[in-house]
């Protein structure tokens, strides 16, 4: 017997079947997917979030490198963007995403919220940063701006949290 | 050691897209397409007439001047990656990048991930890389995601140092949105974006970041591979992963042009992200619009071969189509948003030649793999020339097993795989070209879609 002819048919009959299997296949995935339609979600420009992370001012430096973190600031960017330069969504006076967000409050009880004390200091909430510039700043509009430090406040009448 | 629990406002705008007018782009298509009809009309009916040719002649004449060209076109094709694909494996080979090691953030997307997340933790530990934290992001999910995270945040003893692994509980939002909350949060200058169920080879960081010392590096695209093996669909998904993934993107590597950093293993430089504005969550393939932003603002993106992704493949072939009819729609929906480089190339000519290469790849290429078989059949059913499909057959499988033994001998693969590439092209390129077309007409039509989840079913630590 030939090789050649057996070959053909088994060849044939694979690339028909496939043919088959896939369409098949196509109309019973449209068919399922019928089924669990779902509206699409609102999409707010903030939305709320938690976040849990390890207690470790402080010692941020030596155990993640902290000294290489920095705040981008507007001119370090490119400025070559020109008309592609991105244009987002807007509401609010700034027109780009928050480079990180906004820590509004702990949601730990606070009797049992301790923050962390570093030998010989009293407290030690904003450390980690390392930058010799202003340890915050802020994209407003106008690029980033630096936030104003409050005078003498004490940490536990601070109303607004930075990580 | 004490965890802390803070509540947060993330920022969830995104970049406007372009602004689409639909009915004027369905006029513009259908003059196009007429004028097109009406000049294909005319030479048929001048040149019709001058034929000595019966139609049986002529059907025959027409196909040999199609095969001709479609075999041209698929040499073509095989032998620019596969010799692209050499020159990178070389160049790679022979130089010698310095080590660099500024600090990464590494931001993992969950959605009802709870049997694999752990595993992605654990494999994030094991990274031979002295400087880095994990952001876990957990995407509203509905299952006991939020819990199995929350039990792996604190400080972990690493390979080189101590690691931080904090987590993020947000409502759903999707992929985009969840990476972009990593994004946010994280402080360092690079960020590693995965998949959750994917998990990482201890040299992913190490290797990834040397390509970053050169300042023109954007993003470096990793190799994604199959983790689930051992069944033919899954064995045919790794090949393909090795032989038409991988090889492609090296390829691109040699110019430095990756066209999609895949979502289960990308670096990015944070400048890059920010002029290319982040994630958004437009197209259905965010890794893909993602890497054209990046390309167009005028970045390089590298591949590194040796920064690994296992990610768990689809084992089921519903859904395997599904992932498939996904992935093109999105890559479609990234075409369009960029056309303009499409159309222009005097705009950035890289962007362009990467769009050109991703349309002959999503809608040329599979059109064209779909009417030869189609015409194998035809000719065989109806005029009976059995023995052409086998010759067809043979020829592509020796182009498929060649490439194979290349790709599977550079990626120092199993060998076992290698046989598979007889039956790749005839069976399995074939199915999922024809979901590919499907996903085409249905994206042509703007049919809606969803996004879809593939069922996890965790698998053992490497």
């Amino acid at each position: 017997m030939e090789l050649i002819p057996i070959l053909s048919l088994i060849i044939l009959v694979a690339t028909i079947s496939t043919f088959v299997l896939s369409v098949g296949a196509y109309v019973l995935y449209k068919i399922r997917e019928k089924k669990g339609q779902a509206a699409e979600a609102p999409k707010p420009e903030a939305i709320p979030a938690e976040l849990i992370t390890p207690q470790v001012a402080g010692q941020t430096t030596r155990l993640t490198g902290t000294d290489l973190r920095r705040t981008y600031g507007d001119s370090e960017f490119r400025s070559t963007l020109g008309e592609s330069a991105p244009m987002f969504r807007t509401g609010g006076a700034s027109t780009r995403p928050e480079m990180r967000p906004t820590i509004v409050g702990s949601t730990m009880d606070e009797e049992t919220f301790e923050p962390y004390r570093q030998p010989g200091k009293t407290t030690v909430n904003a450390e980690r940063f390392s930058s010799t510039r202003g340890r915050f700043s802020r994209y407003t509009s106008a690029g980033y701006t630096e936030v104003e430090k409050k005078a003498n406040t004490k940490d536990n009448e601070e109303p607004l949290k930075w990580r | 050691m004490k965890n802390e629990k803070l509540k947060i406002i993330l920022d969830n705008r995104e970049l406007e897209p372009p602004k689409r007018d639909v009915k004027k782009e369905k006029v513009r298509t259908m003059i196009i397409s007429g004028v097109l009809s009406v000049i294909l009309l005319i030479i048929i009916l001048i040149t019709l007439p001058m034929t000595v040719l019966p139609w049986s002649g002529l059907f025959v004449y027409a196909s040999i001047v199609s095969l001709v060209l479609f075999l041209f076109l698929l040499l073509v094709r095989y032998f620019t990656i596969i010799w692209m694909a050499y020159f990178y494996m070389t160049k790679y080979t022979v130089e010698n990048k310095p080590i660099y090691t500024p600090f990464v953030s590494i931001i993992v997307p969950v959605y009802n991930e709870e049997k694999v997340v752990k595993n992605s933790i654990n494999s994030l530990l094991k990274l031979d890389y002295p400087n880095y934290e994990i952001i876990v992001v957990n995407d509203g999910s509905k299952d006991n995601t939020a819990k199995v995270a929350e039990e792996m945040v604190g400080l972990h003893k690493g390979k080189n140092s101590y690691v931080k692994v904090s987590l993020i509980n947000k409502p759903n939002g999707g992929k985009s949105k969840a990476l972009n909350a990593g994004i946010q949060y994280s402080e360092a200058d690079f960020v590693l974006c995965m998949d959750g169920d994917s998990t990482l080879s201890p040299q992913t960081l190490k290797m990834g970041m040397r390509h970053f010392v050169d300042p023109e590096v954007g993003a470096v695209a990793g190799n994604v591979k199959v983790e689930n093996r051992k069944k033919p669909l899954l064995d045919l998904q790794a090949l393909e992963y090795v032989e038409g993934l991988n090889m492609a993107r090296s390829a691109q590597g040699f110019l430095k042009m990756v066209n999609i950093i895949p979502g289960p293993i990308g670096i990015f430089r944070k400048r890059a992200l920010h002029d290319a504005g982040y994630y958004s969550s437009d197209t259905f393939a965010e890794d893909a619009d993602l890497t054209l932003k990046i390309l167009a603002q005028g970045w390089k993106i590298e591949y590194e071969p040796e920064a690994q992704a296992w990610t768990e493949a689809p084992s089921k072939l519903f859904q395997l189509l599904k992932q498939r009819y996904r992935w093109t729609r999105g890559i479609l929906q990234a075409i369009r948003k960029h056309k303009r480089y499409l159309i222009n190339p005097t705009k950035n000519f890289n962007n362009s030649l990467v769009l050109w290469s991703m349309v002959f790849e999503a809608l040329i290429w599979p059109t064209m793999n779909i009417f030869a078989n189609l015409w194998f059949i035809i000719v065989a059913l109806l005029y009976g020339m059995t023995s052409l499909i086998v010759f067809w057959w043979f020829g592509i499988a020796i182009l498929d097993f060649m490439s194979a033994l290349f790709c599977v001998a550079a990626e120092r693969e199993e060998a076992r795989l290698i046989p598979y590439s007889l039956i790749y092209r005839i069976f399995f390129v074939l199915m999922i070209d024809i979901t590919k077309g499907m996903a085409t007409i249905e994206e042509f039509l703007g049919l809606k879609m969803s996004w879809g989840k593939l069922e996890r079913i965790g698998t053992p630590n490497k």
